[in-house]
């Protein structure tokens, strides 16, 4: 089990460095620059500065593998350099935004989990049942409603109704428990629904794909009941689609933070990456591109040890 | 016996070889040798850890040499796990080899270039084993026939065509009438018949049989194996036929190879090895086979064998089968037995021994 | 077994039979098709010079006989503008999802048939990328290619198909391993001929369903994207459009704005999602019901029976 790990570790570095890579590429290709922007900036105050001088200052004078190399050595050195607009550097901005993101996304995860799980059982065991196809039905809805879309309403009717408006100021988690549950639950509630539409379904296709196996089948002629043939053994084995899914899902769930992030006005890593993208911030959105890269792996890389957990017959490929 | 096929398209294929290659030295004496494989070995590397670090070999063919002639067939006969396979896929280039020398009329086939040897799979073809997995589920019997004359662009018209499939499957003994239809709705004696005459297609010259019949109930087996050996007599193809039921390879096998652990124990003329066995294991496979008569069966002795066969990786030192043979002794396990010719050069029996060679 | 041979021709017959909710995702999606090719005749303001039309005195209505919908605050009609928001979206659709599977099956053919080190390094950047969420590539894409709808349908193309070059590559490879590919090999076949004879044809499923599952992703980015505010260039009507400008800006005076749009971009992602799940049902025998469908409620009844029986006898006894 250590060598598996090992090896994925040692798997990460070349798709590490190909995020650098594209990302580094991505954002030199934007037309205009973060030059221009100062540049900008100088004369709508009536200075005039020299173009080389900024292009000297920012490094970018010099050619483009170079300064990506000189980007990937800070890197490997934990410098991930200074944010072109705020005074701060980039691991500064990344480590004060990032916990706000990763707790919507966990509060996010949870609440899938807890939903879709127990109900992709439910509608397994009673396939066809009444319950069955309504559930199945209202997680194809739940699946076509677009998030920003159902958290726009969100925001205008209960306004409209009610007078009411969910929190827009963020309050960390350690200081007020009620006052920061209360911004994060709309946006969690409404992140999840999609995805729990999506899991209950996979955990139930699953589910019953294990169901009509030979050695579940034999566990019901030794006359095991129900609940002792479903947990004891169609369960487990039927998880793997299902741990996919939820890694999966968590590359989704920073991307869909964006979004979430966007209208419910939380300052987190998804709406500083909007802002750092507007502003040709290279350091900040390089930085976070990376630094969301490689969470994304690093989950994976867990969901494929409990992989292994659940089917002892998966090898590396 | 009018031939319904046309005779083999060689000589064209031949110039066309020629042009690409010059010829090597052709094989000096037994000219009518079509195939001559030797010394062939074929070793698995056993990697381990990060860094693939070579930590042995599996010696699936170890030091194997034969020859087969025009219209002749070669039986190999073995245990699973033998190395019998391994030779016939060394044989079609399907891997590539650790040592020695493939001879295919001339060519040499571990030196051919990969364009060149697409030319000759024209006429050195194969049969496999399992024939569900063996046929596209997709493709019509019509293209799976035809697909190795598309392969190499000589299909012809659309007329030439439906006669070619037409002609294979009355060869092979289906219904011409089945072209359009598509594999899942045959049986797996049906099957394999398609491939037989998806092999034919191209009039081949020699076919690698690899246990074409171990996946097919007894009946059926019995039916292709005469299928086979009527192909032989009308279209002069030379097989190397592949399987593990002695009593089977020996009804169309003209020499038959017994094969252990990657190593030839015996070989010699089909007739010669029922009747006179030299290797013990040869005489232990023999007398496993049952006889169709019970009074002869019940009075004969058998020869059990005990345990199962070594790994390959690590083979027994001396004879590769002195773990389980009834006569070993101390110079089985510690010496290597020669290979030699116990025969005349007229009726060639090999043997790898001690026993027998005797010195 | 029987299924995988089938012609897929027969494909749609089976839909309308066995699968009537797919049908009728089908039939709202080619609905939706129609309205986006004859948007011109359908609308009641039919665009002029790619222009909406715009009554200047009559922004912000709720619903009048001359707009049934309602204005939005330019005074476009709401119900042209929806109209012509499906043409978007359906041409959108339709190109992203074949644009993204092209690259998905291209990518994996070849890193399947070439193998070695393409397949390698190819894996890699595909790694790379799958670690970055869609979403910021698609952003970043779109800020360097700038808005429009062209641009939008290659940047949501690219993530996507990439993302989807794994399945395609893993699937291949199991084709690539079978008996008659290497049958193939050894009649003297070229890769590139098992690559279009044999492997293509036998992954067309997977493609099928991928495409099917495609669409209402799209839909959904699109949308998203307009959200962002990197989607179609201003005066391309469009639903996500919409929802942000119109509808959040004037959420409390018209609140229809934000509604009408997202029920229609729910109801085609619902048809399609309903479409692709048929087909794959019917594609992949894996996941049918059919054959030993497991029917908890059954086995139950009959392990029931059988307990009591047995006790009779017992008793009897």
């Amino acid at each position: 089990m250590a060598k598996y790990i090992l090896k994925r570790i040692l798997l990460l570095i070349p798709t590490l460095l190909v995020v650098t890579i594209v990302t580094f590429a991505l954002m030199r290709m934007m037309p205009g620059s973060a030059v221009d922007m100062i540049l900008n900036k100088y004369q709508a105050m009536g200075f005039t500065v020299d173009r080389a001088t900024v292009l000297a200052q920012l490094g970018m004078d010099k050619p483009f593998v170079q300064q990506y190399f000189t980007w990937l050595f800070d890197l490997l050195r934990g410098d991930f350099g200074d944010s072109l607009f705020q005074n701060q550097s980039v691991l500064e901005l990344i480590a004060a935004k990032m916990p706000i993101t990763l707790e919507l996304s966990l509060f996010t995860l949870i609440i899938i989990n807890v939903f879709s799980i127990p109900l992709g059982i439910i509608t397994a065991a009673r396939q066809d049942s009444i319950g069955d196809y309504s559930a199945r039905l209202a997680s194809i809805v739940l699946m076509a409603v677009p998030t920003f879309w159902i958290g726009t309403l969100v925001l205008i009717y209960p306004a409209k109704w009610w007078g009411y408006a969910p929190t827009i100021t963020y309050v960390s988690i350690f200081d007020d428990f009620a006052e920061n549950m209360k911004m994060f639950l709309v946006p969690a509630v409404l992140g999840a629904a999609g995805q729990i539409g999506m899991q209950m379904r996979v955990v139930r296709t699953s589910l019953l794909d294990v169901m009509r196996q030979d050695y579940v089948r034999t566990a019901w002629s030794k006359g095991i009941k129900e609940r002792g043939v479903l947990y004891g053994h169609a369960f487990r084995n039927s998880l793997i689609p299902v741990v996919t899914l939820v890694g999966g899902s968590v590359a989704s769930l920073v991307g869909g933070s964006v979004i979430l992030e966007n209208l419910f006005n939380i300052p987190g890593l998804g709406s500083c990456m909007v802002t750092a993208l507007n502003n040709y911030d290279y350091p900040l959105v390089q930085g976070c591109v990376v630094i969301l890269a490689v969470i994304v792996m690093l989950i994976n890389l867990l969901v494929d040890v409990t992989y292994k957990w659940c089917d002892p017959r998966v090898t590396l490929e | 016996m009018k031939h319904p096929v046309e005779l083999p398209i060689s000589q064209e294929i031949r110039n066309q070889v020629d042009k690409e290659i010059a010829r090597q030295e052709p094989v000096p004496k037994d000219s009518k040798a079509l195939l001559r494989v030797s010394n062939l070995k074929m070793y698995f590397p056993v990697t381990k850890g990060l860094l693939k670090r070579k930590v042995a070999d599996v010696k699936a063919v170890d030091d194997v040499s034969f020859f087969v002639c025009q219209g002749q067939t070669l039986g190999i006969v073995g245990e699973s796990g033998s190395g019998k396979s391994t030779v016939g896929n060394c044989v079609l280039r399907d891997l590539t080899l650790t040592s020695g020398q493939i001879i295919y009329d001339g060519y040499d086939l571990s030196q051919v270039s990969e364009k060149q040897m697409r030319t000759l799979r024209r006429e050195l073809t194969c049969i496999t084993q399992d024939p569900f997995a063996s046929l596209n589920p997709r493709m019509n019997i019509r293209d799976v026939i035809l697909e190795g004359p598309r392969v190499h662009g000589i299909e012809g018209s659309r007329k030439e065509q439906q006669d070619k499939v037409e002609q294979m499957l009355t060869l092979v003994g289906l219904n011409p009438q089945a072209a359009d239809r598509f594999p899942h709705e045959f049986s797996g004696g049906q099957r394999q018949r398609i491939s037989i005459a998806r092999a034919l297609a191209l009039n081949p010259k020699f076919i690698v049989c690899d246990e074409i019949v171990s996946a097919l109930d007894v009946s059926i087996q019995a039916q292709i194996v005469n299928l086979m050996s009527r192909l032989q007599e009308e279209l002069n193809v030379a097989y190397i036929f592949i399987g593990h039921d002695l009593s089977v390879v020996r009804q169309i096998s003209h020499n038959i190879a017994v094969m252990y652990l990657g190593k030839f124990m015996e070989l010699t003329d089909s007739d010669e090895l029922y009747t006179h066995p030299l290797h013990p294991y040869t005489q232990a496979l023999i007398s496993a086979a049952p006889i169709p008569n019970p009074t002869v069966d019940k009075g004969r002795q058998r020869i059990l064998l005990k345990g199962d066969i070594p790994s390959p990786i690590n083979p027994p030192k001396g004879c590769n089968f002195c773990t389980r043979c009834p006569y070993a002794n101390e110079r089985c396990r510690e010496e290597e037995p020669e290979y030699v010719n116990v025969g005349t050069d007229a009726h060639p029996h090999f043997v790898a021994c001690h026993m027998v060679s005797g010195k | 077994m029987k299924k995988d041979a089938k012609n897929q021709s027969n494909l749609l017959v089976e839909l309308f039979q066995k699968k009537p909710l797919g049908a009728a995702g089908l039939i709202i999606m080619i609905l939706f098709l129609l309205v986006a090719i004859f948007a011109d005749v359908l609308a009641p303001y039919p665009m002029q010079s790619d222009m909406m039309q715009m009554d200047f005195l009559n922004t912000l209505i709720k619903s009048s006989p001359e707009h049934l919908l309602g204005t939005d605050s330019l005074g476009q009609d709401v119900l042209s503008y929806l109209i012509y928001g499906c043409r978007t979206s359906v041409i959108l659709a339709i190109f992203c999802t074949v644009l993204s599977t092209i690259i998905s099956v291209a990518i994996g053919l070849a890193s399947a048939v070439l193998g070695g080190w393409f397949d390698l390094i190819v894996q890699r950047i595909v790694d790379g990328f799958q670690c970055i969420p869609g979403v910021l590539i698609t952003m970043i894409l779109m800020s360097i290619a700038g808005k429009g709808l062209p641009q939008l349908i290659i940047a949501i193309a690219i993530p996507g198909g990439i993302g989807g070059a794994r399945v395609m590559r893993s699937a291949a490879f199991a084709v690539k391993d079978s008996g008659y590919v290497r049958m193939s090999k050894l009649l003297g076949s070229k890769s590139s001929w098992r690559a279009i004879k044999h492997i293509l044809p036998n992954i067309m499923p997977l493609i099928i369903i991928n495409m099917a599952g495609a669409l209402s992703g799209v839909i959904m980015v699109e949308a998203s994207m307009n959200f962002l505010g990197y989607g179609v260039k201003v005066g391309t009507p469009s639903w996500g459009y919409m929802i942000t400008y119109q509808g959040r800006a004037n959420m409390y005076t018209a609140p229809w704005l934000a509604l009408y749009p997202g029920l229609c971009i729910m109801l085609l992602v619902f048809a399609s999602n309903m479409f692709g799940d048929s087909v794959r049902d019917l594609l992949d025998p894996r996941l049918k019901g059919g054959v030993g469908s497991y029917n908890g409620n059954k086995i139950a009844s009959i392990a029931k029976k059988i307990a009591a029986k047995r006790e009779k006898l017992a008793q009897k006894a």
